[in-house]
């Protein structure tokens, strides 16, 4: 017995963004314990990466959706959900470039 | 229900709880912001940068704080349904990156007050700095910059 989502692309895309979340929020739950030992800095380094290695795999559950893509609005949507996390992760690539750059210099 | 819609509902449910995260962090900082801002009222002979010192605290637990929303903005991105409810979260997700970013900035005005040199913002450069002038970030190659060495060090 297969269940049909298994030939659903659309259920894989979700899996595979599910995976990013995941990863997403463990990271973000050590920066709690980093916020628990009063480390700010630390605390932030960790949800940056956090969010930089989960875009990764969103950006590939968002990849595999672009097949499923049969409308103007469909692809509005989808260039939309593109460009906000791609300045997103912009912003957090800066943002983890600077907490290394003061957890090295202390 | 089918998997891609329990997937979906999961994802809401953890950007929520990242959401409660952020907020928790919020009230206690500025439970501790307050109680300590009472004792500098109290205590008049504390050196001004007990109040600085005061403001900063608060400033980087903000900061914490809204990077935790970033990261369930981000979250939300994947359930989020129509492109009215698209935008909204892009206008949400734009005010807290530009209200993390100049939070930054002041704090590292501030402690560059405190130590006596330039801001280390200053020489990190800007989020968008490659965008915006045409020129590779550190981020970029992968490797942040050494200070001094981006553009934002003009």
């Amino acid at each position: 017995m297969v269940p049909d989502s298994l030939f659903d692309l659309g259920f894989w895309a979700a899996a595979i963004e599910l995976v990013g979340g995941l990863i997403i929020v463990g990271y973000v739950v050590v920066a709690l314990w980093a916020v628990a030992r009063r480390a700010p800095e630390r605390a932030r380094l960790l949800v940056a990466e956090g969010v930089i290695a989960g875009l990764s795999f969103k950006l590939a559950g968002t990849l595999l959706k672009t097949i499923l893509i049969h409308s103007w609005e469909q692809l509005a949507m989808f260039v939309a959900i593109f460009v906000l996390r791609f300045v997103l992760k912009r912003f957090f690539e800066w943002e983890l470039a600077r907490a290394r750059r003061s957890e090295r210099t202390g | 229900m089918d998997l891609t819609q329990i997937f979906k509902d999961l994802t809401g449910q953890l950007a929520n709880w990242v959401e409660v995260a952020a907020a928790v962090i919020i009230g206690i900082a500025a439970l501790e912001a307050t109680l300590r801002a009472l004792l500098v009222f109290v205590r008049p002979r504390l050196p001004p940068e007990a109040k600085e010192e005061l403001r900063l605290g608060l400033a980087r637990w903000l900061a914490v704080a809204l990077e935790f929303e970033l990261a369930a903005d981000i979250l939300r991105t994947a359930i989020a349904p129509t492109l009215q409810q698209i935008g909204l979260l892009a206008a949400i997700a734009a005010i807290r990156t530009a209200l993390n970013y100049f939070l930054q900035k002041e704090i590292d005005r501030a402690l560059a007050r405190e130590q006596g040199t330039a801001p280390v913002v200053a020489r990190g450069g800007r989020p968008f700095g490659s965008l915006l002038d045409g020129r590779p970030s550190a981020t970029d190659a992968g490797e942040p910059a050494e200070p001094g060495q981006q553009h934002g060090s003009r």
